[in-house]
């Protein structure tokens, strides 16, 4: 080879390796989705935060969808009262649980106002509070190791955590949404080995209804029709036919269901053909507790921030912490068995007079002292919803997974049951299933 | 410390035996089906944020190679490798760098026939290779609980590097050079947690990776 061909050779050599990564870079697309052929109709049940997340995404990816709501309001179990206090409370979800979520990305990058919850607990334990107590109830929820499919209760009491730790241990199960006696300590165990999004908890200046109200809600609000409480579903046909109880019929080409599990477990909707026995048995497996928030409004604070281990509220918390007012607000956030308990009183002034009575003992009668008003919001008598989030019962095995599975490929699953990244329980773990869903639909 | 004393090692025994030495620096594409099914999956999921996150493609590598004496037209050797391909983006109030740092080491086989190729060589290598993925957000590193995540791949590579030496003086050449490097399998790592934050959301996972690289080389003679 002479000079003058080696020069041509290599001038034409090093714009083809220059040009090659250009046009290799061209072909990769820098987000999912973009080339999807779908372009049927998704009809959406439920506008919790994974319907109104699935709808968000399906609206930028121009799809036809519509959300049919049961209730009268979106959000499912987020909500929120600005009149109660001098600051907006949270009636449902409220803590961000951990910032390394999707959710946690929408409230930085919407410079939404958040701070972490560093709020000191105390104990109380054998009639008095206390700062400390002698057994760490904590390692309880140690995931490290084999750990036998028990519950909580049991395993607490193989640990040595003796009937004064009961209500401590309460207070635990209660954070994953279940009653001792309920939650298994193996798949609790397992799936919190998955959690990867922090363990610190951050609370909202405003709520984390108004953080997805403003980013995801505002843009969808043409596409949610409430008061549909949708109770059949026909998906033998090519397209799927969804009923509500007013009798009005909806036609789509694939349903994503985000409705609560005891929703499903109960049947409300009827499906036809009838759902695989082993799809219902797997709704079945899933266990959702009773839930109650109640805030309780004082003139002064003679409480600490927060308080573990009461035998009718076995959590109140500060409604202060992270929020901007002056008012003096407790949350009693009252699950499992405590919540059947209060639900049982039948009102909400016998459930505040109850949890004052409480209050009352471990504050001197402070509370009733100081009592101004009361919110009540009770998630277990919300007819479509009937509870605060999901929990791992005894023998849950896969049971999420099977759940969570798509159906013919018309009947998807979400909502933060159906999440299977250790997420459930959580609004980040519902958001996480709606895209799943929608990204599994336009990619059908 | 360790590429220090690599460095060291390497030139004693080029001073020791009299061998060519090579330093290598290029420009570096990176294609990891594994990374862009993340960033892809953390794109689509996240459309609230203006900038899309890029794909893991541009870098840069720089390598060092060492050839025992050989008077056939094959010659061996050991070489280093490290490349680094990094993605940025300003989004307000998040703002994320992942950067994909990955080092080789292996055996490499070189190849010169001045009767039939003139200038022209050829370099196949075997090697161990291992990645360490990095996020940094608002510039500081990703952290879950206080500590760091970051998400570590091993496997093996082969790469094929070709170029063209040109002669400055007796105990230097220069070379344009390209190469391709392909790991067929690397440890997946924790790399579902560092880019989208999920742990086994994202399905289809392809643990291969290829690299193609452009850049010159610059090999020292010690004949003695």
């Amino acid at each position: 080879m002479d000079r003058r061909t080696f020069i041509a050779k290599s001038l034409l050599a090093t714009l083809a390796l220059g040009i090659s990564p250009a046009l290799f870079s061209s072909c990769r697309k820098e987000t999912l989705l973009v080339d999807s052929n779908f372009s049927g109709k998704v009809l959406i049940v439920g506008a919790g935060v994974a319907g109104l997340y699935a709808g968000y995404l399906l609206k930028l990816h121009g799809i036809d969808f519509t959300i049919l709501e049961a209730s009268a309001i979106v959000g499912g179990r987020i909500g929120k009262r600005t009149d109660f206090a001098d600051f907006p409370i949270d009636l449902g979800a409220q803590w961000l649980h951990g910032r390394n979520s999707i959710l946690g990305d929408l409230a930085k990058s919407s410079k939404a106002k958040f701070t972490k919850d560093n709020s000191a607990a105390v104990y109380w334990f054998k009639n008095q509070i206390t700062s400390s107590i002698p057994k760490d109830v904590e390692s309880i929820i140690a995931t490290n190791g084999e750990l036998p499919d028990i519950s909580f209760a049991e395993y607490a009491q193989q640990q040595g955590l003796g009937d004064d730790y009961n209500y401590l241990v309460e207070q635990i199960a209660g954070d994953f949404g279940a009653d001792s006696n309920e939650l298994s300590i193996k798949w609790t165990g397992a799936e919190e080995e998955n959690w990867n999004s922090g363990n610190a908890d951050y609370k909202f200046e405003e709520t984390i209804y108004d953080l997805i109200d403003k980013n995801v809600t505002k843009t969808i609000k043409d596409s949610i029709q409430l008061n549909t409480p949708i109770n059949k579903i026909e998906y033998s046909e090519s397209t799927v036919i969804v009923s509500d109880a007013n009798g009005t019929s909806y036609q789509g080409d694939k349903v994503i269901i985000t409705i609560p599990i005891p929703i499903l477990q109960e049947g409300y909707i009827e499906f036809v053909p009838a759902l695989p026995s082993t799809k219902t048995g797997a709704f079945n497996k899933i266990g959702m507790g009773a839930s109650l928030k109640v805030f309780l409004k004082f003139s002064s604070k003679f409480y600490d921030e927060n308080i573990a281990g009461g035998e009718i509220c076995a959590a109140y918390a500060d409604e202060i912490i992270g929020k901007k007012g002056n008012d003096h607000v407790l949350l009693a956030f009252v699950m499992g068995k405590q919540a059947e308990y209060l639900t049982s009183l039948g009102s909400d002034v016998a459930i505040t007079t109850a949890l004052l009575g409480e209050l009352d003992e471990m504050y001197s009668g402070q509370a009733t002292a100081s009592f101004l008003d009361a919110h009540v919001e009770n998630w277990t008598t919300k007819p479509f919803i009937k509870g605060a989030y999901s929990y791992s019962k005894v023998g849950i095995g896969n049971a999420r997974n099977i759940a969570a599975e798509s159906i013919d490929d018309k009947l998807f699953f979400a909502g933060e049951a159906m999440n299977l990244n250790g997420h459930h329980q959580t609004v980040h773990g519902a958001m996480e299933t709606g895209y799943r869903e929608v990204m599994n639909i336009l990619q059908s | 410390m360790k590429l220090f004393v690599s460095i060291l090692a390497l030139s004693l025994s080029y001073l020791c035996h009299g061998q060519s030495l090579n330093f290598g620096i290029g420009y570096d594409y990176l294609y990891a089906k594994q990374f862009d099914n993340l960033i892809q999956t953390y794109n689509y999921s996240r459309p609230f944020l203006n900038e899309k996150q890029p794909l893991l493609s541009h870098g840069f590598s720089s390598n060092i190679s060492y050839l025992f004496k050989s008077k056939k037209q094959f010659s061996s050797g050991i070489a280093i490798n490290f490349s680094r391909t990094s993605s940025k983006t300003k989004n307000d109030n998040l703002n994320i760098n992942l950067s994909f740092n990955t080092l080789e080491l292996g055996y490499l086989v070189h190849c010169e026939n001045r009767d039939k190729f003139g200038d022209f060589f050829g370099e196949l290598g075997l090697n161990l290779m291992t990645g360490l993925l990095n996020k940094k957000v608002n510039n500081e590193s990703y952290v879950i609980d206080d500590a760091k995540v970051k998400s570590l791949h091993i496997g093996a590579s082969f790469s094929l590097t070709a170029g063209y030496w040109f002669k400055l003086n007796e105990k230097l050449n220069i070379a344009p050079k390209v190469g391709f490097h392909y790991a067929p399998y690397l440890t997946e790592g924790t790399s579902e947690t560092v880019i989208n934050q999920t742990t086994s959301l994202v399905k289809e996972q392809c643990n291969a990776l290829l690299k193609f690289d452009v850049g010159v080389l610059v090999q020292i003679w010690n004949k003695r």
